[in-house]
């Protein structure tokens, strides 16, 4: 995810999207026009489609798709960006997250990529979006009956950790062979006295296949349980999507003496004073100062009463 | 239904076109049963050769890696969906993995369908099913239940019969395996994913 997050911060020589699509702009007047709506052609959005309809059929399974090379590389998102592409219309309301926050480098520049190209509206506030593009974050405020979320997946398979074989993770889905996930979770018990996956935590979807939920954190797994909103999952370089319809189980793996539980934490945030939200943790000056702040920049901006207050107060 | 051995055009913007049907075919597969207003007929620049929610369907669908099986009195499209998808036409229903029917009663045993592998279970065939959902015919009511249904819900099933039924049943119990089914109504699309479970209604 460093190398992600060097590539966010625009330490490619191209420059951001947005600053290369401007340049186009100014170079032959025409800009994003002269590509198609949504930068996809329309055989490779048909393709995806059809990939997404069978990924809804079938909750958590991983559906083969032919990836197309963007005008990115992969870690950036690409595998969100085909998928927004392909679903996206006119009528639609666009907010980007990178991380929960709507104005870091790589959320500001999908954002007006896919502005520049379908000119849809875009929005930071979660309750007014219909399509969130996320990258490992679900935001806090509850989804809403009709929205879609959009992850951007670097690893799709749970099970690529314990197996490199993709026929044999295929086999093993097929049989419904978890065991190995679940040793994995033993030895963390063994090792550690609890489950020490923060990230990226699998579970089950609707019972039947087991499912990385993309590198949220943890605690956002239980917000995928039973969501309102239908989540959709694209992974460019490993060229996968899968999705949890509406309504639908999302059982994170536990034992019943270890159960599963999300990060909780001591400190309020310090921008906002949430004590619901997941927060990062900020190193503030040279001499061991830190304070926590939400992670979902929109959930922290809505908070009622929110004042600001010092940095250093969270010194531990 | 062909005009002097024309061809009719297909979508107006098919771009835009084909992102609205999806978009509403994503929302019927994932709230299934649910019958979702749907009149394409605006999209079409001439009356298309087939019912528009059947056409609309396959025109947004189909292409060349798609092999079409059209139901007998849907064969005189095929022309219009060749030239329009280059989409090949399946001989079988088995071939197919888009399966358009034109009513019930057109309509092959699901379980001759393409059914996908264990571990592609996606490689299934997709079937859209037309002359259903009318409120005056008869359908047997079941239970439905699963993803994309918060609680359980009744299913009217106008227009399906006990062969549908207990097809169903045996499509539902192949899960991860078996064929998606898309009801297509009087301007209005319902979806059945392999994921829902149709039982008697009780009493």
């Amino acid at each position: 995810m460093n190398e992600d997050k060097g590539r966010a911060a625009g330490l490619e020589p191209g420059g951001s999207i947005s600053e290369i699509l401007g340049r186009r702009g100014r170079e032959d007047g025409e800009g994003a026009k002269a590509y198609n709506f949504a930068y996809l052609d329309e055989d490779t959005k048909r393709e995806i489609r059809r990939a997404l309809l069978k990924a809804v059929a079938i909750p958590g399974y991983q559906v083969p798709f032919a990836g197309r090379e963007m005008p990115m590389p992969y870690g950036w998102g690409t595998g969100g960006i085909q998928v927004t592409s392909s679903i996206i219309g006119p009528g639609d309301v666009l907010k980007v997250i990178d991380q929960g926050s709507d104005d870091t480098t790589n959320a500001v520049s999908i954002r007006a990529f896919h502005q520049a190209l379908t000119g849809v509206a875009t929005t930071t506030v979660t309750g007014r979006a219909s399509i969130i593009q996320t990258r490992h974050r679900i935001p806090e405020t509850p989804l809403k009956e009709g929205q879609i979320m959009v992850y951007q997946v670097p690893l799709p398979e749970p099970m690529r950790p314990l197996e490199p074989s993709e026929l044999e993770t295929r086999t093993l889905h097929a049989l419904m062979e978890y065991g190995t996930m679940y040793l994995r979770l033993y030895e963390d018990v063994a090792k550690h006295g609890e489950i020490a996956i923060s990230y990226d935590y699998p579970a089950m979807v609707a019972g039947r296949y087991a499912m990385s939920p993309s590198p949220i954190p943890r605690f956002d797994n239980p917000k995928l349980d039973r969501s309102p909103a239908l989540h959709l999952f694209g992974a460019g370089r490993e060229r996968r999507v899968y999705a949890v319809p509406p309504h639908t189980s999302v059982r994170s793996l536990d034992f019943s003496d270890h159960p599963f539980a999300v990060q909780s934490w001591d400190q309020a945030c310090a921008i906002c004073g949430a004590t619901d939200s997941y927060l990062d943790e900020i190193v503030v000056d040279d001499q061991g100062g830190r304070m926590f702040v939400c992670s979902d920049s929109d959930h922290c901006r809505q908070r009622p009463g929110r004042g600001p207050v010092e940095a250093g107060q969270g010194k531990t | 239904m062909r005009t002097s051995g024309r061809l009719s055009p297909g979508f107006n913007s098919y771009t835009l076109a084909s992102q609205t049907v999806f978009r509403l075919a994503l929302a019927a597969l994932s709230r299934p049963i649910h019958r979702f207003p749907a009149d394409f007929g605006p999209l079409f620049g001439a009356r298309p050769p087939m019912p528009a929610l059947l056409a609309a369907l396959a025109l947004t669908l189909a292409d060349g890696l798609t092999p079409v099986w059209l139901s007998p009195s849907l064969r005189e499209a095929s022309g219009w969906l060749a030239f329009h998808r280059s989409a090949p036409m399946a001989g079988t229903p088995a071939q197919a993995s888009l399966v358009l029917v034109a009513s019930p009663g057109e309509m092959p045993p699901l379980g001759e369908l393409r059914q996908g592998t264990s571990r592609f279970p996606d490689r299934s065939a997709t079937v859209i099913l037309g002359g259903v959902l009318e409120e005056a015919s008869r359908g047997i009511p079941a239970i439905a239940s699963g993803p994309g249904l918060r609680e359980d819900e009744v299913f009217e099933g106008h227009g399906l019969g006990q062969g549908f039924m207990d097809d169903w049943a045996i499509n539902r119990a192949a899960f991860p395996l078996g064929v998606d089914v898309f009801l297509a109504g009087p301007a209005q699309l319902a979806g059945l994913p392999r994921s829902v479970s149709l039982s008697p209604r009780p009493g």
